[in-house]
């Protein structure tokens, strides 16, 4: 799966988009973290979302479940929850 | 003495005469409207602006304080400038931040309530309490910040304002009270600046306490919660907005702009000199300023960027900079400006098309001297689009145009917009935060949904009474009992937010009511509710949606107040006759 990286979690990590080959949400963001630490422990801690960042299932909707199983064709968007303008 | 954090009075000037009164705010009003959104109504509403015409003489324009501004705690130094809207006849308060409100306290008022008009363009001016209504003729056509007064601190209106530009901005230290024509009621009573400045203090309940909540809340407020307004500012929406389909463009045909990554905040601040700056008083410093590339600084948020970019087709980050700029200098509201410009090229007027960003600075121009086809446009869009025959073309709610939030996608926020007692707004609803969490379903919204929608309506509205930035929301974990506990220190009131919150809310709505407001009022434009799947709204939908919202409230079915809620919230004297 493919996560898209937005906001501060792209100036963090350096880059738009990480692939990942893990079959849940939990552990592939367990690998986004190995392949971009600058996303620890801001945005990424113990394998989870930190508190006030979101994670968007193909743009459907937002999960946190860290159970929730992702696929090849699975894209991920990490984005920060504050939405305001 | 005065009550503690506050003067407990306010004054009235009319314009007209020159006269001053201080009129005293009985304790319960402190008590119960605070200060901000909620004294500002309830002085507005004390003055008669629920029924005076918004540009008449009657009107009062009153500038709110509240016990927090002049305390060190970190973005508290905000002000509510409250009316009846020239652009929807409703409730209008807006807030503006930085050194304007501290002078205002110090002048020795909680608010200042202008009424009347003046013979001839003036200045009005507070020095320690001494009011004088100056002629400034000298200050005709020029912008508000050549409107200064050394010494003072000086709130006033542009070329937009002048002219009674349904949406002109009243702006002071750089900053605007930009929504609902303020500048506008200003202009009509010939009042160009308003300089203040004093002496006067207030003692606080609690000093040492005030300094170490201060202390902490300031360091709390450098935290994760606000890295987003820091590092990149509220332009960093734009992507996001993008990718979930949410992105007004074109006039909100569509909900994504391909030109998106041209504008948003990753190019603006590869490509572009900039800068951050920050309101007195504050610590978090989201102000993200650019260099056009006329070389003029120009603060650049995410509604003016949506505004001037995708929602009226133009993908050059400069020429969306030239426009910001242009909108700050003749004192528009930006997204007022670009909505109304949006319906216009819809609609084939004034020879605007999507995209022609040329069109846009001359049309913005001409607006703000009602000049040719601005003359229109300087009415709204909605005005414009029922002269030009295509309401339909006008997203508004209630006359004030939609800010960047696609209501189909995002359907919380659908809601706020539909029943916001100012319109479309996304200040005094601030649903998105449902749209954006794992508690909402933004392509769904569900009737459990709806208390949700008031509780977050109405912390904005106890954010907007005390006032300190929304931008510390993340900051706080309980703002109801966090908040409560600033305002303690700082007066000595044990205020219950939830219900301050609750009763501001329901205020407005009695004034709105007032004001002629019907349930008809609360709606969104046609092109929202189409139906069909997941992610979109029918008008079957947003009208159960928007009962589910009355019910939560403890309104009506109709949208009106009952007598025992009124009773509960301590709103009784303010009922309509029946």
């Amino acid at each position: 799966m493919r996560f898209e990286l937005f906001g501060i979690a792209r100036a963090r990590a350096g880059r738009e988009a990480v692939d990942t080959d893990a079959a849940t949400l939990g552990a592939s963001l367990r690998q986004l973290a190995e392949i971009c630490p600058g996303l620890v422990p801001e945005i990424l801690h113990d394998g989870a979302l930190a508190h006030g960042y979101l994670a968007s299932l193909n743009g459907d909707r937002f999960v946190s479940d860290g159970a929730t199983p992702v696929g090849d064709s699975d894209t991920v968007l990490i984005l920060g929850a504050q939405a305001g303008g | 003495m005065s009550a503690l954090g506050r003067h407990g009075k306010y004054l009235r000037i009319d314009v007209a005469t020159g006269d001053a009164v201080a009129v005293p705010i009985p304790d319960e009003v402190s008590r119960d409207f605070i200060g901000g959104i909620g004294l500002g109504a309830w002085i507005c509403m004390r003055e008669g602006g629920a029924v005076a015409e918004p540009l008449s003489p009657e009107a009062p324009l009153v500038f709110a304080l509240s016990p927090l501004v002049g305390t060190p705690l970190t973005t508290s130094a905000k002000l509510a400038v409250v009316a009846r809207s020239p652009l929807t006849g409703f409730l209008s308060d807006a807030i503006s931040s930085s050194h304007f409100a501290i002078a205002g306290k110090r002048a020795g008022f909680d608010a200042y309530a202008i009424v009347g008009k003046a013979t001839g363009l003036s200045r009005v001016v507070v020095d320690d309490g001494e009011v004088e209504v100056r002629v400034a003729e000298e200050l005709r056509g020029r912008t508000a910040s050549d409107c200064e007064l050394d010494g003072f601190r000086t709130a006033a209106i542009g070329l937009a304002g002048e002219n009674l530009v349904r949406f002109a901005t009243i702006s002071n230290d750089g900053r605007h009270a930009g929504r609902g024509g303020l500048g506008a009621v200003m202009g009509a009573k010939n009042i160009k600046a308003f300089s203040v400045r004093g002496t006067s203090r207030v003692e606080l309940f609690d000093s040492a306490g005030v300094v170490a909540a201060a202390r902490d809340l300031s360091k709390r407020s450098f935290g994760p919660a606000t890295a987003k307004y820091r590092e990149l500012g509220t332009i960093a929406n734009l992507l996001v907005f993008n990718r979930l389909d949410a992105l007004p463009t074109r006039n909100f045909r569509e909900s994504s702009f391909g030109e998106a990554p041209e504008i948003g905040a990753e190019a603006l601040h590869a490509m572009n000199s900039h800068a951050r700056s920050s309101c007195a008083a504050c610590t978090i410093g989201c102000e993200h300023v650019f260099k056009a590339p006329g070389g003029q600084p120009v603060r650049l948020e995410y509604e003016s960027l949506f505004a001037l970019g995708s929602l009226v087709g133009v993908g050059d980050r400069n020429r969306v900079l030239e426009s910001a700029a242009l909108c700050d200098e003749l004192g528009l509201d930006t997204i007022s400006a670009g909505g109304t410009l949006a319906l216009a090229m819809e609609a084939g007027h004034g020879g605007l098309s999507f995209g022609d960003a040329d069109a846009v600075a001359a049309m913005l121009r001409q607006i703000a001297v009602r000049d040719g086809a601005g003359d229109l446009l300087a009415e709204g869009s909605r005005r414009a689009g029922d002269e030009l025959g295509c309401p339909e073309l006008a997203m508004h709610v209630k006359g004030l145009e939609i800010p960047g939030y696609d209501p189909r996608s995002m359907q919380a926020m659908a809601l706020g917009f539909a029943v916001g007692s100012r319109g479309a707004d996304h200040n005094r609803s601030g649903a998105y935060e449902l749209d954006f969490s794992t508690d909402g379903d933004r392509l769904d919204f569900r009737p459990e949904h709806a208390a949700k929608v008031v509780e977050i309506e109405d912390r904005a509205a106890a954010m907007d009474a005390l006032i300190l930035c929304k931008f510390l929301r993340g900051v706080f974990s309980d703002f109801a009992s966090e908040g409560a506990e600033l305002l303690r220190l700082v007066t000595g009131d044990e205020i219950d937010l939830v219900e301050a919150g609750a009763r501001v809310n329901s205020f407005k709505k009695l004034f709105n009511l007032h004001a002629g407001w019907s349930r008809d009022d609360d709606t969104l434009p046609a092109r929202f509710l189409k139906g069909g799947e997941k992610g979109s709204l029918s008008q079957k939908k947003l009208t159960d949606m928007i009962s589910h919202y009355y019910r939560a409230r403890c309104w009506t079915p109709n949208g009106t107040i009952p007598r025992e809620t009124a009773e509960q919230l301590r709103l009784t004297p303010y009922l309509p006759s029946p």
